[in-house]
């Protein structure tokens, strides 16, 4: 009966998503509806200890915290709308569901790449920015699918040369030794022993050892000639920064004894995992201490780092990272608009749009309360002389620095109504409510719309006395195009106070702009709305946007789309901390999908 | 190690010959060459991708007969070439519609591979695109490229991969017409000036290849001037040379060992990184007391090579050509300097035999990437351009055939044997739509330019009845010298095309 799931696909793949008239206009009932849902405790202490297999693993992961989730009678369960599975998120099925998900070996993003190797070299040059581009899963860019081609050897060859060469330019303060006084073997040994230990974060096994031994033992024997120190250390640090255990986050974890199939990720690998988690970069010092002391496989160790790590100024870039991918905008560095509608576009106001919202997201999550509601309330932005006449203020600062300014009331309300989202989801002449219904539908609901019929025409041009809601009539006059369409527009044509740019207006053709809509498919949220500002609130209290955040969440967390049990508890633990980004975070790592996984 | 011993040793010979070796180590191959796997020229293969179908039909399909037709306003910037050309009419992809809807997403996946791309809850696109994932095969570049590396003499390159839209790039369907397999997606390379450099330097990176001249010095230096006095400049490449082969030394043994510790689905993806790094080893040449010991008969022929380069064999070796700089690798500003620069560099590398499969993808299906003809006037991409039949629309296919006009002319003024480059080459000329209007399969808008050494009969327009492009791909194969009997899915067909030849 439901066409549009918002997030898995058992139950829906195959029937809904062939053909345009799946689009029923309505969304199915919420998810959580199809399942019965465990009492989801807040605490690594007790996660997963709600049941009698969890403490049977003897990894040390809270084990023998009593069990005091166990067997959580069902509160969420009005059972079995959907006629799909049902799945049980209690007792042993839940903690194999959660422990049992997949491992994906990431291969680092560029932007990872970069920060890894400002953090391992203090080497800033980024030259990952010129790799090729990063496989996308969903909205997320992680590198699960293809396999390095030799153009990406190439590339990460060319990098690391030229990385090695510039890192021992500086040779004293590469090294953890002075080979005048070690001796230069010595010398080798222990600078191979300690970068490789950061590079691949955990030490180097003996085997890789050895090799990466004779390779500085042996360079230049086959031409005969003899390499001085530095360049024997310059080719064991290149061959480092192209070896695989530097290049993908490989996942082995140890088996589990319980019969499962699961195994725990080790302290390394939980290290490996927290780095990319919240600072999209490699572990630091004091995180692979904490994994050499085994400590992450503890719950206060782990909760000691997590605090620390989401403390660290690096957790901006995470938050950077992340909602850029999510909100789609990482295209808006390369977006390109018809100057003949909007002649100020260009790299100056791209960059400072980008700038606008990445300042945004660090405002709220990093800095200000992280909540999920703030995200989609506050009304403040970062201007600069770019812009500041998009949101209609003055620029207040000098210069060309981006300043936080409080801006008039009713005109914003949070990410989607950034110029830079606003402007991403447009057409190149106009505005768009179809673009940006979809994207609120997908990237902030995570319902899946299947894709237009084979022979959509172009947009209606814009055109003298005509709004943009009447050219678009005929979406929701024509039974075929019904279905879907008002599961769009009426979301998108509350945007319609900012046009193609993000620039806010009130009127249109020359009459007073119509924004009301209406969100559908939002639960207890759903309903008629005007302007952006109610939609934001709405979305702000809907169930199913808090869902849709908690598995994206997650998702780049894992690399994975999460299971059912895992997104349930996860998400009741961000409702118990009022929606708090912060906490979902803690929430995801101290979760048992973090930690475990099925090597496939 | 025998696949990059017998690249070496025939690279040696050639890079001897060639006077500027410090420039580029390749040189066409000769005829009669006793390592050469085919008598006669090698054949080449361009796929010249551009997106969103053929625009109009009526502006679009010629008029007349097979032999005797007139083209079309789309189709006449080749009318120099028209005697070249097989233009075809009524294949379609039955594969694309069989991935689900008739839409980009799986005619782009399966318009190469000629199979249903792969669909269902495993696939990796996002909740609100997951009934689609990668292609769900190889495509029909990468399976010639793949036969093409296992011959002995095989250039460096199995294929060289050029995407236009720079990067303005996502990585999804969409934007990949090549694959080397179910779910792997080529990555292209999306700087001319990086592809360039590419084949000038495929062995030892900036003046890494020196130390061919080095090699090629042994066999008498054949007069290339340099070998004999950069003795310092030949050390360094040297020293660069072993540099990396020890490096890939340590990490092919380095990828074995992660390898055997993760599950199967990512040891396929090392086994792939493995390959790669195998087919870098063996761009760089061995040290030269390997070359002295081994193959003491090498240096003389390289002696002889270089007296001909200087005399009478047309195309010596890979040229340098001119490519100005780009403000950005991305937008209208550059596109179109952009894939001139790519065709300057592809002719270069089939002239130099540094590959001999090359892909040209000039933007992306869909929304996924276009580009704004904004030289033209145009204010909306060239996807948006294609849903209303106009003229806008005719116009960008009509600037896709001048750059088809400009690469066919440029292989023609490649002297090779006793003809040109383009006697040797086929360029296979496709979009992932027919009507990009409708964005349907059928009549998709396959040009074969050149026949590849005389595969088959040009200067003809053939018109079939709903015919699969599996029949297409066979008959490509066939003409690259592979013979095969099915390409993708049975289901839809088998054998080559009926009345190609």
């Amino acid at each position: 009966m439901t066409n549009l799931t918002w997030r898995k696909c058992s139950v829906v793949v195959g029937v809904a998503l062939t053909a345009w008239a799946a689009c029923t206009g309505s969304i199915g009932s919420d998810p959580a509806a199809k399942r019965k849902t465990g009492g989801g405790e807040p605490d690594l202490a007790t996660t997963g200890n709600g049941t009698a297999t969890a403490t049977s693993t003897g990894t040390g992961t809270g084990s023998g915290a009593g069990g005091s989730g166990g067997g959580g009678t069902g509160t969420g369960g009005s059972a079995g709308t959907g006629g799909g599975p049902t799945v049980v998120c209690t007792g042993g099925q839940a903690a194999t569901q959660m422990r049992t998900g997949a491992l994906p070996m990431r291969r680092l993003t560029r932007t990872e790449y970069n920060n890894t190797i400002r953090d391992l070299l203090g080497d800033t040059a980024d030259l990952a920015t010129k790799f090729s581009l990063d496989d996308a899963v969903g909205p997320l860019l992680n590198n699960v699918a293809s396999s390095v081609n030799a153009l990406m050897a190439e590339q990460y060859r060319d990098a690391a040369e030229t990385l090695a060469a510039r890192a021992v330019a500086n040779l004293t303060q590469l090294l953890p030794c002075n080979p005048a006084t070690a001796g230069e073997d010595a010398c080798a040994l222990q600078f191979i022993q300690t970068f490789a230990r950061r590079a691949f974060r955990r030490p180097a096994d003996p085997a890789e050892v050895t090799a990466l031994q004779k390779l500085t033992a042996n360079v230049y024997s086959d031409i005969g000639a003899k390499p001085d120190f530095a360049t024997r250390i310059r080719v064991v640090l290149s061959a480092i920064l192209q070896a695989p255990s530097f290049l993908y986050r490989p996942q082995m974890g140890v088996q589990l004894t319980d019969g499962s199939g699961a195994v725990a990720l080790d302290d390394y690998e939980i290290a490996t995992r927290l780095s990319y988690f919240f600072w999209a970069s490699t572990p630091d010092d004091a995180l692979l201490a904490a994994a050499d002391a085994k400590k992450l496989t503890t719950a206060p160790g782990l909760d000691a780092q997590v605090t620390r790590l989401i403390a660290d100024a690096k957790f901006a870039r995470t938050v950077e990272s992340f909602h850029t991918q999510w909100l789609g905008v990482d295209e808006l560095p390369t977006l390109t608009k018809d100057t003949a509608v909007y002649p100020g576009f260009g790299d100056a106001l791209r960059e400072a749009m980008w700038t606008d919202l990445t300042m945004f997201v660090d405002d709220v999550v990093v800095k200000g309360d992280a909540r999920l509601a703030t995200l989609l309330s506050a009304s403040v932005a970062f201007v600069t002389p770019a812009t500041a006449p998009l949101y209609g203020v003055p620029y207040p600062g000098k210069g060309s620095e981006a300043v936080k300014v409080q801006l008039p009331a009713g005109e914003r309300a949070g990410i989607i109504t950034l110029p830079g989202f606003l402007a991403v989801h447009a057409n190149p002449n106009q505005g768009s409510p179809i673009k940006r219904g979809i994207a609120v539908r997908e990237r902030l609901l995570c319902q899946g719309l299947p894709a237009p019929p084979a022979d959509v025409p172009a947009p209606p041009a814009p055109r003298p006395g005509a709004t943009t809601r009447e050219r678009f009539a005929t979406h929701t006059s024509v039974a075929a195009c019904a279905g879907c369409h008002t599961l769009i527009d009426p979301i998108g044509f509350g945007l319609e106070n900012y046009d193609g740019i993000g620039k806010y207006r009130t009127m249109e053709e020359g009459r007073a702009l119509d924004s009301s809509g209406e969100l559908t498919g939002a639960g207890s949220a759903s309903g008629k709305f005007t302007g952006a500002v109610e939609l934001a609130g709405r979305l702000a209290a809907s169930d199913e946007v808090r869902a849709c955040v908690t598995s994206v969440w997650l998702r780049y967390a894992l690399g994975r789309a999460a299971d059912e049990c895992t997104l349930d508890r996860v998400k009741g633990e961000f409702a118990a901390k009022d929606h708090d980004v912060r906490q979902l975070l803690m929430s995801v790592a101290r979760a048992d999908a973090f930690r475990y996984g099925r090597v496939n | 190690m025998t696949t990059r011993d017998n690249k070496w040793t025939r690279r040696a010979v050639l890079s001897g010959l060639a006077a500027g070796a410090v420039l580029s180590p390749f040189v066409p191959l000769l005829a009669g060459d006793a390592e050469a796997q085919t008598p006669g020229l090698p054949k080449r293969l361009i796929i010249f991708f551009h997106p969103n179908g053929y625009g109009l039909a009526a502006k679009y399909f010629p008029t007349g007969t097979e032999t005797s037709f007139t083209l079309s306003e789309i189709l006449a910037p080749l009318e120099p070439h028209k005697g070249n050309l097989v233009i075809f009419k009524g294949i379609n992809n039955p594969a694309g519609p069989d991935s689900g809807n008739n839409v980009h997403i799986p005619h782009m996946g399966s318009i190469l591979t000629g199979i249903p791309i792969q669909r269902g809850t495993s696939t990796p696109f996002f909740e609100g695109d997951y009934q689609y994932g990668w292609a769900n095969g190889i495509s029909v570049d990468q399976f010639l490229a793949q036969k093409i590396a296992a011959m002995a003499g095989a250039p460096p390159f199995p294929s060289l991969d050029y995407h236009c839209i720079g990067n303005s790039d996502v990585v999804k369907t969409q934007t990949r017409m090549s694959y080397t397999g179910p779910g792997t997606p080529v990555v292209p390379e999306i700087d001319p000036h990086a592809a360039l450099k590419r084949i000038l330097t495929s062995g030892g990176g900036t003046g890494g290849t020196g130390g061919t001249g080095g090699a090629g010095g042994a066999g008498g230096a054949a007069g290339t001037g340099g070998a004999g006095g950069s003795g310092g400049v030949v050390d360094a490449v040297a020293r660069a040379q072993s540099e990396r082969r020890s490096a890939l030394d340590y990490l092919k043994g380095d990828l074995a060992r992660v390898s055997q510790r993760v599950g199967t689905v990512d040891r396929a993806r090392l086994d792939g990184h493995l390959t790669s790094l195998r087919e870098l080893e063996g761009r760089i040449p061995p040290p030269p007391g390997v070359v002295d010991a081994g193959t003491g008969g090498t240096g003389g022929a390289g002696g002889a090579g270089g007296a001909k380069d200087g005399g009478t064999v047309g195309p010596a070796v890979c040229k340098s050509v001119p490519i100005p700089a780009f403000a950005s690798l991305k937008g209208p500003a550059t596109y179109r300097d952009r894939g001139k620069a790519f065709i300057d560099v592809i002719v270069q590398a089939l002239a130099c035999d540094a590959t001999r499969v090359v892909g040209l993808q000039w933007a992306n299906t869909g929304g996924a990437g276009g580009v704004t003809f904004s030289w033209l006037g145009h204010t909306e991409d060239e996807h948006l351009a294609s849903h209303t039949p106009d003229q806008k629309v005719v116009d960008t296919k009509i600037y896709y055939m001048q750059q088809l006009a400009y690469l066919i002319a440029a292989l023609k003024n490649v002297p090779e044997g006793g003809g040109t480059l383009f006697d040797s080459t086929m360029i296979l000329v496709l979009s992932e739509h027919g009507l990009g209007a409708t964005h349907d399969n059928v009549s998709i808008p396959f040009i074969f330019a050149g026949n590849a050494g005389g595969a088959f009969k040009t200067g003809r327009y053939l018109q079939y009845q709903s015919v699969p492009q599996n029949q297409l791909l066979v008959s490509v194969c066939r003409a690259m010298g592979v013979t095969v009997d099915t390409f993708g899915s049975t289901k839809y067909a088998a054998g080559p095309l009926a009345g190609l030849a």
